[in-house]
């Protein structure tokens, strides 16, 4: 069943010349795009979000106040947390049934993070339906990989993230988590890089991340003994 | 060509990867997946001798989560999810095993205990972050066994100011008018929906309740002496007076922030328009000039406007004038029918009833005209909206299914809750000032 489209595109891959030099360029075309897409991570560039693909609008946020100044002391709180107390956290979720109250699956972090490059892995298969040189196709897991390990951490991050409506003044609101995780996926720093203002939301950004931790492993793609993440909270528009 | 050109892209995307990067990831997290605060109550234990003969073991978390439920800001983690052994942890940070709550996803807990001597009790409340596993606060409260809602409530109003910066509004009453047969009088009830108390007893139409900013009197409309006429009332007495008796009608409207002065609307010159009265001259004096309708003003935060409802435009729409009538402008401009303002005390909304696909329903503007939004979307009938104090919730009158109510909402339209059911009808609501209790 699944053979019979891949045997019609060879069939016009053979057909003629041009043809193939077109495939060419269109894979030429492809990895240009997704070099830009995976690796962006690793250029210093400051202000690098994954586009589109994460952007949720918060629904209604309602008249608020709060418009206090954040604490400095938070920081330090943070800094102290231990990884171990979540570690034995999270693996009690999984044993216990409690669907409706904790909703987030707990899969063991490669799992996670293989099923994510499984489902990019697919994409990028359906999109260029033809064989790329070993070389290449390499390098597009390789990005494939570190993709996936973000897109694991944000979607862990965000289906912790506790706020209710209501409690938040009306304007946007941003704040940025600085995040240093290990190899083996614990959170070993945590700071405030830049405050939202509020420290309500300050602190349930904070407590995101504190309830998503340990990350899964860092994959071996990226090099280094630890990631530097910045996690960009932010409210996306008034109701 | 081509293959040089592939060498290239490929010889650069080998190397994005293997160089060392020193540049950070930044990950864009865009809106909260849990909306509510995931709250633990743990049973309360009993720290004397006596035995718990009123259950207070039980009493207290089910009272605390019920007080909280009621503001829709927490989800209360149902005491079957519990992985702690109550025989085993203490009520202290030291003797809590915080893994056993961030488990079960809460994120804080609460905690007490209690001893009972005769009719006195003693109460302690801790509040937790159970994820940093530290102690956020906590009270202890001694008085009567029958005190022991009070203690409950004033650390509800606590554990809201501890995650939210604002103290609860468990001390605020919601006055309205509610019909019974063919007379109306004036009513009070908690934000929680307990005590219900009759506060006139004119047998006649009383209407339009509006509490002084202290919440130590209240003026209101009654026909008791067969026309409208404008009442005040001491509450700690229970005494009225009768400030404004007009021929024709003398609509009681609020009170300026300062309380030294009251909106209302006269018709003694043949139509309505809206007057303010300076309690220090006792002397009215009228803020709109012209032939059509003003009707039901209401003062901003600061005291320095006044929105109001006028049919100049050929249909009641919302309209903002100073506070000395001068600059009025036009506020709504969707649909035909827009009334009732009532404007945030925090925040800088304006929540009003407007007529919405042939249904009445709550609505809130900016005070500048932007982001309109429709609070409320069932119910044939929802009207008259008053915010509370803390600007966070907005209690309206509504009819839904031919059943009369007096419902309270969080201030974007979630979480309705009905206060009070059964009446002939409900309505012209007013929100009390805190009166410190909690």
């Amino acid at each position: 069943m699944t053979t019979a489209p891949l045997e019609k595109v060879s069939m016009k891959i053979n057909d003629g010349v041009s043809i193939n030099r077109m495939v060419l360029l269109s894979l030429v075309l492809h990895a240009l795009v997704l070099s830009i897409l995976f690796l962006s991570p690793s250029f210093p560039t400051r202000k690098w979000t994954f586009g589109p693909v994460y952007t949720v609008d918060l629904v209604s946020l309602p008249s608020g106040y709060l418009e206090r100044a954040a604490t400095t002391t938070m920081t330090k709180e943070v800094a102290t947390i231990s990884a171990r107390e979540h570690a034995t956290a999270l693996k009690k979720t999984s044993e216990v049934p409690i669907r409706r109250l904790a909703p987030v699956r707990k899969e063991s972090g490669r799992e996670e993070v293989e099923k994510a490059i499984e489902r990019v892995r697919k994409k990028v298969a359906e999109s260029s339906s033809q064989q790329a040189p070993a070389a290449r196709q390499g390098v597009v897991e390789t990005n494939q990989a570190v993709h996936a390990y973000y897109e694991a951490i944000w979607s862990r991050i965000k289906a912790e993230w506790a706020l209710p409506k209501g409690i938040l003044p009306s304007k946007n609101l941003e704040a940025i988590v600085d995040v240093t995780v290990s190899r083996s996926g614990s959170v070993t720093s945590l700071s405030i890089e830049r405050s939202s203002g509020n420290r309500y939301f300050d602190r349930s950004a904070v407590r995101a991340i504190q309830k998503a931790s340990p990350f899964p492993p860092i994959p071996e793609s990226i090099r280094g003994s630890s990631v530097d993440l910045g996690i960009r909270f932010h409210t996306a528009q008034f109701r | 060509m081509t293959k040089k050109i592939v060498f290239v892209i490929a010889f650069f995307l080998v190397f994005g990867v293997t160089a060392p990067s020193h540049g950070r990831v930044y990950i864009d997290i865009d809106s909260p997946t849990i909306q509510k605060f995931p709250l633990a109550i743990a049973d309360f234990k009993n720290l004397g001798k006596n035995p718990d003969k009123d259950k207070l073991g039980t009493w207290f978390p089910d009272a605390l989560g019920k007080a909280l439920q009621v503001t829709g800001f927490f989800t209360i983690i149902q005491r079957n999810a519990f992985l702690e052994d109550p025989n085993q942890a203490g009520i202290t940070t030291d003797s809590i095993r915080f893994s056993d709550w961030t488990g079960i996803g809460a994120e804080s807990l609460i905690k007490g205990g209690f001893q009972v001597n005769g009719k006195e009790l003693v109460a302690e409340f801790r509040l937790f972050d159970v994820i940093q596993g530290k102690l956020i606060s906590g009270k202890k409260y001694t008085g009567k066994v029958s005190d022991r809602k009070d203690m409950v409530l004033k650390f509800a109003s606590e554990v809201l100011l501890q995650l939210t910066g604002e103290k609860g509004v468990f001390d605020t009453r919601i006055a309205f008018a509610g019909k019974k047969g063919q007379i109306s009088e004036i009513y009070a009830i908690n934000f929680d929906g307990s005590e219900l108390t009759r506060i006139t007893n004119f047998r006649s139409l009383t209407l339009l309740p509006r509490w002084s900013p202290d919440s130590r009197e209240m003026t209101f409309t009654s026909y008791r002496d067969g026309n409208p006429d404008l009442f005040i009332m001491d509450m700690s007495s229970g005494r009225a007076r009768k400030i404004s008796g007009f021929s024709g009608l003398n609509l009681a409207a609020p009170w300026s922030p300062d309380g030294t002065k009251i909106l209302m609307t006269l018709s003694k010159d043949g139509h309505q328009e809206i007057y303010v009265m300076d309690f220090r001259e006792g002397k009215a004096r009228r803020l709109t000039h012209n032939y059509s309708i003003n009707i039901s003003p209401t003062w901003s935060p600061d005291g320095k406007r006044i929105a109001f409802v006028s049919d100049r435009a050929g249909s009641p729409q919302i309209y903002v004038m100073d506070a000395d009538g001068d600059n009025q402008r036009r506020l709504t401009y969707q649909g035909n029918y827009n009334t009732s303002p009532s404007w945030s005390p925090k925040g800088k909304r304006i929540a009003f009833e407007g007529m919405v696909n042939g249904s009445f329903q709550i609505l809130s503007i900016d005070e500048d005209g932007g982001n309109l939004a429709q609070l409320t979307t069932e119910g044939g009938r929802n009207e008259s909206p008053s915010w509370s104090p803390d600007g966070r919730y907005i209690a309206f009158a509504s009819i839904k299914n031919g059943r009369n109510r007096l419902c309270v909402m969080n201030a974007n339209g979630s979480n309705v809750r009905i206060l009070h059911e059964g009446m002939g009808g409900y309505a012209n609501t007013s929100w009390s000032s805190r009166s410190n209790l909690y």
